[in-house]
C-alpha cells in the first residue's frame, strides 16, 4: 500500500501523537469520521477492497501506536458490520463466528469469498455507521444513567484519577442521592486533583488523597468505581498506572470494583505475557526533575503510564448495554469482532 | 469391520503416523470402518461406529482421546445425515465431509502453535508436564523463531514420558532441565508459566489430562503464575467431572487395569477444574475456560 | 501536502531557522564523509530530532541552512518526506543552501539577505533535540516585545545541577538577570579561566533586585524578533550565538536591544550536541527517556515501531539476534539485523543495525554505528566506531578512541585515544599509518584547524574530550582507577570511613575480648565475618584492618609490656584467625598494607617491623614474592624502608642461596 493512499490515517496518527486528538472518546470520534469519509468517498467496488484498505490502517495504527487499541478496535468491529452485511446482502446464513459447530456443520472449505460487487452496500454502510455514530455520542451518557443502579444513598466510593466517564456518571448519581467520594489523586500527573474540583463543583462531598492512602481508605469504601484504557480479551484491564494496586487494595476489604467502559475499549487482543512492551514510560521529569543534580547521573528513574490489572480482580464492567462480569467479556468480542479479524 | 481388526488398524496408524494424536487417529479408524460398512442403513452404521469406538477404548491408548474423537465424528455423522435419495449416496457425501473434516481438525495444530508461541517471549521458563506434541511443537514453533527460553520437563511417573520430552527438546537445542514430579512446588518460584497439553477438555472448561497436572495447577495457583493449556478443539469432551473420582474408570485406568481391584491401582489421567486455568489456546483461538463451555453448550445443544 | 501550503502563505506562519552547518572540526573523522546533521543519535539521524522536536512543538515552516555536503542533506530531507516522517506533515521544511558561509553569523547574514523571515522566529544552532513545546514561549517573547520595543531575542535555558552529565562542562554558564527575566550578564565560565567572577556593580546599583544563576545549561535555541537579523549584518564581528549576546549586553545602549531568557520546566528537555561529551550524555538522556515522547521504542519521526522498551532501559530491535548467554546490563539500544554471539556483555552503549558482534566481546560506553563488523575477544569501552568498519579478534579500543567510517583493524591491534580514520590523508607528515585502512589522527594537529576564536580555551578543550567518557562514568569503578592509578592505597591514608572505621573498633573489641577470655578463635571469625556484613565492608577492607587491630591489641592489653613480645603472644594466639583471613596474594598485599601503615604512625612497631614480618613469612602467611613485591613499591626514603631493608636482603640471599644450591 502506497504512503500517499494513507494520508488519512497517517494525520489520525500525527494528530494523536501531537496531542491534538487526546480523550479516547475524540479518538473514537475521529476514527469513525475517518472510516466514514473512506467509505463514502473512497475508491472501492466490493467489500473485499474495503476490507483491503481499513486492514491496511489498521496495520498502520498498530505499528505505529500499539498502546492505543481505540482506533483499532473501532475498525474491527466496522470489518465485522461489513462481513454481516454482505453476508445478509448475499442471503448468506449470518454464522461468523468460528466455532465448534460451524467447524462441524460447514459444507464447504469456507473460503471467505467478499469479491461479488453489492450496489447497495455502500448506502447500508454508511446507515450503519450513522447509528453506530449515534451510538458512540450517547454511549457516555448511556453509561451515565445507569449510575442509580449502583450508586446508594451515603455510600462511599473511591475513584482514581481522571475519567470523564466516571465525572459524568458520579455527576448523574448525584442529582438523586447524596453520597461521598474519594478522589485518589494519581501521581506523578495528580489528575485526580482536576477530577476532584469538577465533583465538588457539582455538589459532591468529595475527599482528595494520596496514593498512599488507599489501603488506609479501602476499609470504609463501598465501592470502587473507575475507567480504563483498555479492556484485553481476557477480562484484564489496561488502566492508568497505580489502578492495580487499588484493586488489589479493594480484593482485600471484599470491595466490588466498578470498571466502565465503552464498547469501543473491548479489545480482542491478550496480554503475551510482554508487561514491558504492553506498558509504555513517559519522561522521568514528573517522578525526578532534570534539575536534581549528579542523582540523575546514577539512577534510572521510571515513570510508566499503564498498570495490567488481570481479571479476577475486577467485578463488574459497565458498558451501554448494562453490566457484565470479566468472564463474560468472550461473549461481547464475539458480538463486536469476527475471529477471522483478530489478527491482522 | 470386526473389533480386533478395528483394533489393530487404529494401532497401525499410531505406529506408523509418529506425528498424529490418538484423536485423530480414533477417527481416521472411523473413516474405515465408514468405508467398509456395506449395510444399508444409517441406524446400523451408528451402532456399528460405537462398537469400533468400545473396541479402540481398549486399547492402551487415552480413553478420554478416543471418546472425545468419536463422539465428535458420530455427532458429525448425525448432522450431516440428511434427506438424501439412497443410502449409497449418503455415505458418498459422509466420506468426501469426513475428509474434509480431518483435513481441518489436522490443520489444528498449526494454529495452535501460531497462537500458543507467542506467549513464549525471550528469558521466559516454562514448566511442562510429561510429554504432549503439541506442546512440543510450540515450543518448536518459538525456537524457530528465534526466541530463546528455558523449559522445565517432570519425569512424570509412571511411564517417564518426560524423559523422552527431555530427549526431544535437546534434539531441537531448547535448554531443557529433567524434574522430580515431587519437585514441582520447589521449581515453581522460578518459572514464568506452566504450559500443558491435554487429553480432553471438558464441558466445565476443566481439562483431563495425565496425572500430576492436577498438583501442577493447583501449585501454580498457589504461586500466581498463569497456567495455560494448549488443545485442538477435537479434544473437547461431553463429560462434566464434578471431582477426580467423578471421571469415568475407562479414562482413568487402562483395560488391563481395569481387570484388577482399581483402589488398589494408580490412576492415569487426573482433571484439572476450570478455576485453576489462566487460558486455553485452541485452534478456534485463545478462550477462557468460561468460552470454552460456551463452546461445547452450542455443539450439543 | 500542497493544500496545506496554500493555507500556510496566507497567515501568519511560525517559523523556525536551523543551522545545520557545524562550523569545526570536533566530530571528526566521523563527520569526514557525513555531516554533523546526519549523525546518528540512537540509530536515528540528528536532524529527525531537530525536525520532529519542531513539528511537535508547533513550528510551521523551518528554514534549514546548509553550507558543505548539501545534496546528502536534500536527499535524506527527500527521502523522509516520501517516508511521511511525522514532521512532514504539519510542518514545510525548505533548505537553504549558502556554500560561501563560513561561521553561524554568516548564515544569519545571509538569510537576512535572502529576505525569507518576516516576523518572529526561532533560531536553532546545529545539533539540537528537544520536546519544548514552543507556541508558549513565542507568545511570551511577543509579550515581552510589546512591553520592550528593544528585545531582540529571548534564551531558553534548562535547569541543570552542578555535576550532571547533561553539563557540557565548557559551557558552565553564568547569568544574571533582573526578576523579569531580562539578561544583564550572560557570560560562559568554561571559556575563561577566571576562578573568581565579576558581577560589575552598576548591574545590582541599577536594578532593586536582581537574580544570580549558576544552575543553567544552555539549550542552544533561541526565540528571536525580525530585528536579529539586521543586527546581525550590522556587526560583523558577531560569528556565533554567543557573540551576539555578548556584544548586544556590552553595547545595550549603542543597539539598543535587551536579551530575555525563559526557564523551561517540567517534562521539558532540550540540548545541543556540540562534542562528543554531549553527544554520549544527550544519547543517555534519551535512553533514559527525558526526550519522551522522542524516544526509539516510539519512533523519531517514522511511524514504525522499531524498538521495544525494555527493564534497564534496554531498547531492543524485534529482529535483534541473541544468544541465551549474552547479555545486555542496561542502558543500550540495539537495532534491527544486529547478531549478538555467545558470552558478549553490552552495556551503556549504543549499537547501530546490522552489526556483527563475536563471541566473548566487551563493549561499555561505546557507539557502534551500523553495519560494522566486531569479532571474537574485541574490548571495546569509551569509544565511537563509525559506519562499516571491520574490527578483528582480539583487539583492544578504550579510552575515547574514534574510528571513522570504513576503517579496518588487524588482529590484536591495541589503541588508545586515537582518532582513527580509514583514508590517507593529505597531509601526510602528521599521520601515522596502521594499515591500510587506518590512519592514525594526530590530535593536536585537528585542534589548529577549529576555528580561530577561543585560543586560549582550545588545550583546555581538548584535554576534556580525552577523559570525556571517564569523567562522565562515576559508576564504572575501574575507568576511575585507571585516571588516577594511586587510588589504589588511597583508603590507607586518607582518613577512613566512618562505617570501615567502626568495624575497626568493633573488630578490635571483639579480638580483645575474645583474648582475655580464651575464647575460641573459631567464633571470634564468626563475629568478625557478621560484623562485616553489619558494616557493607569489603573483603579488603576486612582483610586490613583485621591485621591492623591485632597490630593495635598490644596497647589495650599489655600496657607497658614491651611491645614485640606481646604482640608475638597475641599472634601466636589468633594465628587461626590469620590463616582464615591470609588466604591469598590480594590478603598478603592487604596484611603489608596495614604492617606499612600502622608502622608509619607508631614507633614500636616500627622499632620491630623486621622481627614481625620475619614471623609472619616464617609462619607461611606472607610468600616471598609478596614481600619483595610490595616493598619494591616503598618509598625509599622513609625510615620504615631502611627498617624493612635488612629483612628483604636477607630474603633476597636466602633465595640467591637456595636457588644456588639446588645447581
Amino acid at each position: 500500500m502506497l504512503e500517499t493512499e494513507l494520508v488519512d490515517v497517517i494525520n489520525l496518527i500525527s494528530d494523536i501523537r501531537h496531542g491534538k486528538v487526546y480523550t479516547s472518546y475524540d479518538v473514537a470520534i475521529h476514527t469513525e469520521q475517518l472510516i466514514e469519509k473512506l467509505i463514502s468517498e473512497g475508491q472501492w467496488n466490493t467489500a473485499e477492497d474495503l476490507m483491503v484498505l481499513i486492514k491496511a490502517r489498521i496495520n498502520r495504527i498498530m505499528s505505529a501506536l500499539p498502546q492505543e487499541s481505540t482506533p483499532v478496535n473501532i475498525m474491527r468491529h466496522i470489518l465485522k458490520i461489513i462481513r454481516e452485511l454482505y453476508d445478509t446482502g448475499f442471503k448468506y446464513k449470518s454464522e461468523g463466528q468460528q466455532s465448534l459447530h460451524h467447524l462441524i456443520t460447514s459444507n464447504v472449505d469456507n473460503a471467505e469469498d467478499y469479491s461479488k460487487p453489492l450496489p447497495s452496500l455502500r448506502s447500508s454502510l454508511l446507515d450503519h455507521l450513522a447509528e453506530y455514530k449515534t451510538g458512540l455520542e450517547l454511549s457516555t451518557d448511556n453509561i451515565a444513567t445507569q449510575a442509580l443502579e449502583h450508586i446508594h444513598a451515603d455510600e462511599i466510593i473511591l475513584t482514581v484519577g481522571k475519567s470523564n466517564t466516571v465525572e459524568k456518571f458520579l455527576k448523574h448519581a448525584a442529582e438523586k442521592r447524596k453520597f461521598q467520594v474519594i478522589v485518589v489523586e494519581a501521581a506523578p500527573l495528580y489528575h485526580g486533583h482536576e477530577m476532584a474540583i469538577n465533583l465538588t463543583k457539582s455538589n459532591i462531598q468529595t475527599t482528595v488523597i494520596p496514593d498512599s492512602a488507599v489501603f488506609a481508605m479501602m476499609s470504609r469504601v463501598n465501592k470502587v468505581i473507575i475507567g480504563t484504557h483498555t479492556v484485553m480479551a481476557n477480562g484484564g484491564l489496561r488502566a492508568a498506572c497505580g489502578v492495580h494496586m487499588v484493586a488489589l487494595a479493594a480484593k482485600r476489604y471484599s470491595v466490588p470494583i466498578m470498571v466502565l467502559a465503552h464498547m469501543y475499549k473491548l479489545s480482542p487482543l491478550h496480554l503475551c505475557y510482554e508487561q514491558d512492551a504492553f506498558n509504555i514510560c513517559a519522561s522521568p521529569a514528573d517522578v525526578l526533575p532534570y534539575s536534581s543534580g549528579p542523582i540523575i547521573n546514577k539512577v534510572h528513574v521510571y515513570n510508566p503510564v499503564f498498570d495490567y490489572v488481570p481479571p479476577d480482580l475486577v467485578t463488574l464492567f459497565i458498558s451501554h448495554q448494562g453490566g457484565n462480569a470479566p468472564s463474560y467479556v468472550y461473549r461481547l468480542l464475539s458480538e463486536l469482532y469476527d475471529p477471522n479479524d483478530n489478527e491482522i | 469391520m470386526q473389533t480386533s481388526e478395528v483394533k489393530s488398524k487404529f494401532e497401525s496408524i499410531l505406529n506408523e503416523q509418529e506425528d498424529v494424536s490418538t484423536g485423530i487417529a480414533a477417527i481416521m479408524t472411523l473413516m474405515e470402518v465408514l468405508k467398509h460398512y456395506n449395510s444399508i442403513t444409517i441406524q446400523g452404521l451408528i451402532e456399528e461406529l460405537k462398537v469400533a469406538m468400545e473396541a479402540m477404548k481398549d486399547t492402551n491408548y487415552s480413553a478420554a482421546a478416543i471418546t472425545s474423537g468419536c463422539e465428535l465424528f458420530r455427532r458429525f455423522i448425525t448432522l450431516g445425515t440428511m434427506d438424501y435419495h439412497t443410502f449409497d449416496e449418503c455415505k458418498e457425501i459422509m466420506l468426501k465431509r469426513g475428509n474434509l473434516f480431518l483435513k481441518k481438525l489436522k490443520e489444528a495444530k498449526g494454529k495452535v502453535m501460531k497462537l500458543g508461541s507467542q506467549f513464549i517471549i525471550d528469558g521466559s521458563k516454562i514448566l511442562t508436564h510429561s510429554r504432549s506434541r503439541v506442546v512440543l511443537h510450540t515450543l518448536r514453533e518459538a525456537a524457530k523463531q528465534n526466541r530463546y527460553f528455558e523449559v522445565f520437563v517432570t519425569k512424570s511417573q509412571p511411564d517417564d514420558s518426560g524423559i523422552r520430552m527431555c530427549k526431544d527438546l535437546t534434539e531441537l537445542n531448547i535448554p531443557c532441565t529433567l524434574i522430580l514430579d515431587s519437585a514441582i512446588g520447589y521449581v515453581m518460584e522460578e518459572v514464568d508459566f506452566v504450559m500443558v497439553g491435554a487429553e480432553a477438555v471438558v464441558e466445565s472448561g476443566g481439562i483431563v489430562n495425565k496425572i500430576g497436572s492436577y498438583t501442577m495447577a493447583v501449585c501454580a495457583k498457589a504461586m500466581n503464575k498463569p497456567f495455560y493449556v494448549l488443545a485442538e478443539s477435537f479434544k473437547f469432551s461431553r463429560v462434566f467431572p464434578l471431582n477426580q473420582s467423578d471421571l469415568p474408570d475407562e479414562y482413568k485406568y487402562s483395560p488391563e487395569m481395569r481387570k484388577r481391584d482399581l483402589s488398589k491401582e494408580h490412576p492415569l489421567v487426573d482433571y484439572t477444574p476450570p478455576a485453576l486455568i489462566t487460558l486455553l489456546f485452541t485452534d478456534l483461538g485463545i478462550l477462557t475456560p468460561s468460552a470454552v463451555s460456551d463452546e461445547l453448550i452450542k455443539l450439543y445443544l | 501536502m500542497s493544500k496545506l501550503n496554500k493555507d500556510v502563505s496566507q497567515k501568519d506562519v511560525v517559523q523556525a531557522v536551523v543551522v545545520a552547518e557545524y562550523f569545526g572540526n570536533e566530530f571528526a573523522p566521523i563527520t569526514n564523509d557525513t555531516p554533523l546533521a546526519l549523525l546518528p543519535l540512537l540509530n536515528v539521524p540528528l536532524i529527525e530530532y531537530t525536525l520532529e522536536f519542531l513539528s511537535l512543538g508547533g513550528i510551521e515552516e523551518t528554514f534549514l541552512f546548509c553550507c558543505s555536503n548539501v545534496d546528502t542533506i536534500k536527499q535524506h530531507i527527500k527521502k523522509s518526506i516520501e517516508k511521511s516522517a511525522g514532521w512532514s506533515l504539519t510542518m514545510q521544511v525548505r533548505v537553504i543552501v549558502s556554500e560561501s558561509c563560513r561561521s553561524f553569523g554568516d548564515c544569519l547574514r545571509d538569510l537576512d539577505a535572502k529576505g525569507l523571515i518576516r516576523s518572529d522566529f526561532v533560531l536553532l544552532e546545529p545539533g539540537i533535540v528537544g520536546n519544548i513545546k514552543l507556541l508558549p514561549i513565542l507568545k511570551k517573547h511577543v509579550d515581552i516585545c510589546k512591553a520592550d520595543k528593544g528585545a531582540a531575542m529571548t534564551l531558553v535555558l534548562q535547569e541543570a545541577g552542578v555535576g550532571q552529565k547533561g553539563r557540557c562542562l565548557y559551557e558552565e554558564l553564568l547569568l544574571v538577570a533582573t526578576t523579569n527575566y531580562r539578561v544583564l550578564l550572560h557570560q560562559k565560565l568554561g571559556v575563561s579561566k577566571k576562578r573568581k567572577i565579576e558581577v560589575p556593580l552598576e548591574m545590582i546599583m541599577d536594578n532593586s533586585s536582581v537574580n544570580i544563576y549558576h544552575n543553567l545549561k544552555d539549550t542552544h535555541l533561541a526565540i528571536c524578533s525580525a530585528s536579529v537579523l539586521p543586527l546581525f549584518s550590522d556587526n560583523f564581528d558577531f560569528q556565533t550565538k554567543d557573540d551576539f549576546v555578548r556584544g548586544l549586553l556590552m553595547n545595550e545602549e549603542i543597539l539598543g536591544s535587551t536579551i530575555y531568557w525563559h526557564r523551561i520546566s517540567g517534562s521539558e528537555y532540550a540540548a545541543a550536541v556540540t562534542n562528543w561529551r554531549m553527544y554520549q550524555s544527550i544519547s543517555r538522556d534519551i535512553l533514559h527517556r527525558w526526550l519522551y515522547p522522542l524516544v526509539p521504542d516510539m519512533g523519531i519521526s517514522s511511524q514504525h515501531r522499531n524498538y521495544v522498551h525494555l527493564q534497564n532501559n534496554i531498547y531492543r530491535s524485534k529482529d535483534v539476534h541473541l544468544t541465551q548467554n549474552s547479555s545486555l546490563i542496561e542502558d543500550v539500544i540495539i537495532g534491527s539485523g544486529t547478531s549478538v554471539a555467545d558470552k558478549t556483555n553490552v552495556s551503556r552503549s549504543i549499537i547501530g543495525e546490522s552489526v556483527k558482534i563475536g563471541k566473548n566481546v566487551v563493549i561499555e560506553d561505546s557507539y557502534v554505528f551500523s553495519n560494522t563488523v566486531i569479532k571474537d575477544h574485541c574490548d571495546i569501552k569509551h569509544s565511537v566506531i563509525g559506519h562499516d568498519c571491520v574490527i578483528e579478534p582480539q583487539c583492544k579500543i578504550t579510552q575515547a578512541c574514534i574510528l571513522g567510517d570504513g576503517v579496518k583493524l588487524h588482529k590484536k591491534t591495541v589503541i588508545e585515544n586515537e582518532l582513527i580514520q580509514s583514508q590517507k590523508p593529505k597531509d601526510e607528515l602528521l599521520t601515522n599509518k596502521l594499515n591500510e585502512k587506518a590512519y592514525k589522527l594526530k590530535i593536536q594537529n585537528c585542534s589548529t584547524e577549529i576555528s580561530d576564536s577561543e585560543e586560549d580555551g582550545l588545550l583546555s578543550r581538548k584535554l576534556l574530550r580525552l577523559h570525556i567518557h571517564e569523567e562522565d562514568v562515576p559508576s564504572d569503578d575501574e575507568s576511575f582507577k585507571s585516571t588516577d592509578s594511586e587510588d589504589e592505597l588511597s583508603y590507607t591514608t586518607s582518613p577512613v570511613p566512618d562505617d570501615t572505621n567502626l568495624f575497626l573498633n568493633e573488630v578490635i573489641d571483639s579480638l580483645a575480648r575474645g583474648f582475655e577470655d580464651k575464647l575460641q578463635c573459631d567464633n571470634l571469625i564468626l563475629e568478625i565475618n557478621s560484623s562485616r556484613y553489619a558494616y557493607n565492608v569489603t573483603v579488603k577492607e576486612v582483610n586490613f584492618n583485621v591485621v591492623k587491630a591485632i597490630l593495635t591489641l598490644p596497647f589495650q592489653l599489655f600496657v607497658g609490656q614491651a611491645y614485640l613480645q606481646s604482640l608475638r603472644l597475641l599472634l601466636v594466639y589468633f594465628s587461626p584467625i590469620l590463616t582464615n583471613y591470609l588466604r591469598n596474594v590480594s590478603a598478603m598485599g592487604d596484611c603489608l598494607q596495614a604492617i606499612e601503615e600502622f608502622a608509619s604512625t607508631n614507633n614500636e612497631l616500627n622499632e620491630c617491623v623486621a622481627a614481625v614480618l620475619n614471623w609472619f613469612y616464617d609462619k607461611d602467611y606472607l610468600s616471598e614474592e609478596v614481600i619483595l613485591d610490595w616493598f619494591s613499591s616503598i618509598d625509599s626514603n622513609t625510615r620504615f624502608y631502611a627498617r624493612v631493608q635488612p629483612f628483604t636482603n636477607w630474603l633476597q640471599q636466602a633465595e640467591e642461596a637456595s636457588s644456588s644450591g639446588d645447581e
